[in-house]
């Protein structure tokens, strides 16, 4: 009798120990980009932007200055890192953000923004619009080197990555905080 | 306790086997993504992209085509007609089996998406469909001529998925299902649908 029970809580000891090890990245709502930026801030310019749609970009830029990750985005019209509009019919994305770095180091540097305008935007979230400030903070967790996160019932978070017309999603979740303080602690 | 621990081995094993083979059997494909090798300049690129329906993808969407992947072609530069701008982009050849909107398709059908490697400088883009030599898709796509091959001066047409990840489906049987949203749906109801809203 001894013997099976020590033989079922032995079974139960690995299996939990077996199920403790899979569901980690699941459990993780954000994903990591396997490079970041050296410095623990960065600059941004804004300044070819109307002047409507730079208040939201500064205030999503805020919000990620407010997560307690060691980074700091500061707005400089000289700077390098630019968020622009640009007419892209051929191109599904409302907003999207790119970067470089060598591949072989983890360095990531100069890093670039377009809200694209085959679509509309407002600084509401109007019907049938994009709200400007919504785009705006997904756009700069990929600076920092957060991706996308893609399953459902993760769209409440900024870095979901879809967005309908006429939604404000401006505010980060528990789980891209995590994200950008496991990145920059 | 011994079966147990016999059992759970087991499946690990079995499990470890299926990863592995899976793995050798995809390395051996040509797909479409990008492969980037030390000391190259790689320029990621992320984005939000619209929250499309099925409904939606419809009524964006020139064609919706079944086929299969025929070829994938090297990369390019490419200039944008509207801003200048540079670009790589990689042309993906497809071989139509079945038109569920839009006319017959020229054969075989050019989807273009964006990323490449050109030289030392590889773009990715996170949220463009990635493409197999042989798999059989459903895409839902539209026609365009705003990129030129940078050698080039005319604008020759090229098909783009729309919704970028969301409007490329795997074929398996009469259904088609998206890998990166779990999306699945029978061919049949999509065809029903594509009746009623086009």
């Amino acid at each position: 009798m001894k013997r099976m029970i020590g033989g079922r809580i032995g079974f139960l000891i690995v299996l939990v120990l077996l199920i403790s090890i899979f569901p980690t990245t699941i459990v993780m709502a954000y994903s990591i980009g396997d490079y970041h930026w050296d410095a623990a801030g960065t600059t941004y310019d804004i300044s070819s932007l109307p002047s409507n749609w730079q208040t939201q970009v500064s205030a999503a830029a805020s919000s990620w200055n407010g997560s307690g990750a060691n980074f700091t985005f500061t707005s400089s019209s000289s700077s390098v890192n630019d968020l622009t509009q640009e007419y892209r019919p051929d191109d599904s994305s409302i907003g999207l953000s790119g970067g470089y770095y060598i591949y072989g180091t983890n360095h990531w540097a100069s890093c670039w923004t377009i809200f694209n305008t085959r679509y509309s935007f407002s600084t509401d979230g109007s019907s049938g619009t994009y709200d400007i400030q919504s785009v705006a903070v997904h756009e700069p967790g990929h600076w920092l080197k957060l991706n996308d996160v893609h399953f459902w019932p993760w769209e409440s978070k900024v870095m979901y990555f879809v967005l309908s017309t006429g939604t404000l999603r401006r505010t980060l979740q528990q789980d891209d905080i995590n994200g950008i303080n496991a990145i920059y602690p | 306790m011994k079966k147990y621990l016999c059992v759970i081995l087991g499946i690990f094993c079995i499990g470890f086997t299926t990863i592995a083979c899976s793995n050798s059997i995809e390395s051996g494909l040509a797909n479409s993504k990008p492969t980037p090798q030390t000391g190259d300049l790689v320029q990621v690129v992320g984005g939000l992209l619209p929250d499309y329906s099925l409904d939606d993808l419809i009524n964006v969407s020139d064609n919706i085509v079944i086929g299969y992947v025929k070829e994938i072609l090297p990369a390019q530069k490419g200039i944008r007609k509207e801003s200048g701008s540079s670009v790589i982009y990689t042309d993906v050849l497809m071989e139509p089996q079945e038109v569920l909107l839009g006319e017959a398709a020229q054969e075989p059908i050019m989807v273009r998406i964006w990323g490449g490697k050109v030289g030392n400088e590889v773009d990715m883009y996170e949220n463009e469909p990635v493409f197999t030599i042989n798999e059989q898709v459903l895409v839902f796509i539209s026609k365009f001529t705003s990129v030129r091959a940078e050698n080039s001066n005319e604008y020759q047409p090229y098909y783009r998925v729309n919704g970028g990840i969301l409007g490329k489906y795997n074929v398996r049987a009469d259904r088609v299902y998206n890998e990166i949203t779990g999306e699945s749906f029978v061919i049949t109801t999509l065809k029903n649908k594509v009746a009623l809203l086009k």
